[in-house]
């Protein structure tokens, strides 16, 4: 089933039928990480998808190989309606990620300690010629002070071992938007922060959303943090998809058994202090070995024996609300029915 | 209930030949047998520092500079290393934030349990079989897994194994660290609610340390929030969620989203916490305080005082009070 959006902007990133696998270990005993195993979604304009998961999910690989850190074993991405090769050279590359720009989860490891900020910011204006040369700095400080760091005079001279954890993830925004993305990828931007400062973080990405118009994939193992975040919210269980829709649905009204299982464990003292039971077992599966099945079974407090036998197929709850579970294939059949 | 834990006026830090770090200041609390006393506060305000310092376990550079430890009737701070070391596991025990790390890999799991067993009592091999059996039947790990490496285990189950042999020798009181921190939301779910359900039912206190202030509210029976080395406000769970006296209290409890209800903007705290290496004049949280009184909390550090029965906080807005 296609799954689509409720809205229909254009959509500026749509990744079809993707797949990553990783091959490891040494020769003659290698094995395969399948790490996303075919996924389906797009984003639109302005939009923020929330993506997600558990560690080990493959939410992060999805990032890596949207941005082409990683070359995509098979499937479709399509940035703006045409469709990019799934390898690419230099030149290509380079004129791909002047639309499509990525945060990194570590402000600690993402930025070179032997160069200043203002050094950093320089290279994708100069790269992706953004400006003329004799703008250069002027743009500099004009898109440190966007992302939030003032006075930019003085963080331009700064090393990265100078500012604090929440500068440095500033730092990475301002260089992803520094070339005018349509896309950023934002891979867990927040978690190696301080909770006082997530926040900030967060506002400032909404804000420059509206400011750039740019659209994000929002990577997070945070469930509160996507729904504060997100437009719409993808959950994902080791390399699959198994729920999509808009925030508000999937969090009010979770329909795949992982996702609610997720929505239990996650910690919400504003419902009353009385945390609420989780008794499901078991952890993510190995991804070298994965069942046949559905990945979820072994842990379902729902598995019927045909959850054994393949992978179910995404099924419409409602307008842009899809998820992959047997438990609604009849439903969606009836409903169906109904509009005949 | 009695006191199990008094603890009164420690200092602590790490003393290096320029300079001295004071990551402790001043900090007094009790803790009853079979609390659950939650410690929050931001990475460098003092968390760890104190929790091992409340057991003795700071090594060089790190130092009590001084206060008064009480566990159980014995004044910590005048026990030897000896005696200390024969208290460790079985008056009471720690688990640690990267606990993955703490398991030898190169010994199976039923070495480690015995070793940590032997030390302190004497127990044939089979009896020490049936006690590490029973301990990995606590935690919800099947009892084959005692013959295995620790690199065969994933990381929920290694930190259950650590959690058991914090258990090993009935401790009076086992002091979490951010155990749970590097695993995945679900299995720490589960941990927990199990660390909690073996609370009520064999008695021992927790000092259960992290940053994850949602994660406290739901779990510990008592909450203290600390900020620059000291305790700000410390009150019982339900109490601080309903009413947040402290500024600081107030900005991080605000911080977090909540997950189900209306989305509505939210702010963080701006500014960083202070240098811990020097003297603070007044109170620490001054500079980023949106509530400050110039000319009082920038001269005089407030002291932590019962504000409402059982609610202690260490701000000038409740002088008058």
């Amino acid at each position: 089933m296609q799954v689509k959006k409720a809205t229909n902007t254009k959509s500026v990133i749509e990744v079809k039928n993707l797949m990553k696998e990783f091959r490891i270990g040494s020769l003659g005993r290698t094995r395969v990480v399948h790490a996303i195993n075919g996924i389906d979604f797009e984003i639109g304009e302005k939009e923020v998808l929330g993506l997600v998961g558990e560690s080990g999910s493959g939410k992060t690989t999805v990032a890596r190989v949207i941005v082409r850190l990683y070359e995509p074993t098979s499937g479709k991405i399509l940035l703006n309606g045409e469709e990019t090769p799934l390898r690419m050279k230099h030149k290509a590359l380079v004129s791909y990620r002047k639309h499509v720009q990525m945060i990194f989860q570590d402000p600690f490891s993402s930025l070179n300690p032997l160069h200043s900020v203002g050094y950093g910011l320089t290279r994708p204006l100069k790269i992706h010629k953004i400006v003329e040369k004799d703008k250069i700095k002027s743009k500099v400080l004009e898109t440190l002070e966007e992302a939030g760091l003032i006075p930019p005079q003085q963080i331009y001279d700064k090393f990265p071992y100078e500012l604090s954890g929440g500068q440095r993830q500033r730092v990475g925004i301002a260089r992803a938007i520094a070339v005018q993305p349509q896309l950023i990828l934002a891979d867990e931007p927040t978690s190696m922060l301080d909770v006082s400062i997530r926040l900030d973080i967060m506002n400032q990405m909404l804000e420059l959303k509206e400011k750039e118009g740019v659209s994000y994939l929002f990577i997070t193992h945070d469930l509160a943090g996507a729904h504060y975040m997100s437009d719409r919210i993808a959950i994902m269980y080791a390399g699959h998809l198994v729920e999509i829709g808009l925030s508000d649905d999937v969090i009010n009204d979770p329909k795949h058994p992982y996702t609610q299982l997720l929505k239990r464990a996650a910690p919400k003292p504003e419902s009353g202090l009385e945390p609420e039971k989780v008794d499901v077992g078991g952890e993510v599966p190995d991804l070298t070995n994965l069942p046949p099945g559905c990945p979820f079974e072994p842990r379902c407090p729902f598995a019927k024996p045909e959850c054994k036998e393949r992978v179910p197929d995404m099924v419409k709850i409602d307008d842009g609300h899809f998820t992959r579970c047997i438990l609604y294939k009849n439903r969606t059949e009836q409903n169906e029915i109904k509009k005949v | 209930m009695s006191a199990l834990l008094k603890v009164k006026d420690l200092n602590a830090g790490y003393e290096f030949t320029k300079f001295k770090t004071w990551a402790v200041r001043n900090v007094s609390f009790e803790l009853n047998q079979g609390e659950f006393l939650g410690i929050a506060g931001e990475s460098g305000c003092g968390k760890s520092t104190l929790a091992f310092g409340v057991i003795r376990l700071l090594m060089p550079p790190g130092k009590i500079f001084s206060g008064s430890i009480e566990f159980n009737g014995t004044d910590l701070m005048k026990v030897d290393d000896e005696n200390l070391r024969k208290m460790r596991w079985k008056e009471f025990s720690m688990v640690f934030q990267a606990s993955m790390n703490v398991l030898n890999p190169v010994l199976k799991v039923r070495t480690q349990i015995y070793n940590s067993i032997k030390y302190h009592v004497n127990m044939t091999e089979s009896e020490l079989e049936k006690r590490a059996k029973e301990l990995l039947n606590l935690v919800n790990v099947s009892s084959k897994y005692l013959d295995a490496y620790p690199h065969q285990l994933s990381g929920g189950m290694k930190q259950r194994v650590v959690i058991a042999m914090a258990l090993a020798l009935n401790p009076k009181l086992i002091i979490m660290d951010e155990p749970t921190t590097a695993l995945d939301v679900v299995v720490q779910r589960r941990i927990l609610q199990e660390v909690d359900e073996l609370r009520k039912k064999l008695g021992f206190a927790i000092i259960f340390i992290t940053h994850d202030l949602s994660l406290l509210v739901e779990i510990s029976d008592s909450l203290a929030i600390m900020y620059a080395g000291q305790i700000i406000e410390k009150a019982p769970s339900e109490k601080l969620y309903a009413k947040q006296m402290h500024p600081y209290t107030y900005g991080l409890m605000h911080s977090f989203p909540p997950l189900v209800g209306k989305r509505q903007k939210l702010h963080g705290i701006a500014g960083r916490p202070p240098d811990l290496s020097g003297e603070i004049k007044g109170c620490p949280f001054y500079p980023r305080c949106d509530k400050r009184i110039s000319g009082v909390c920038d001269v005089e550090n407030p002291k932590l005082v019962e504000i409402e029965s059982d609610h202690f906080v260490a701000c000038h807005l409740y002088d008058g009070k």
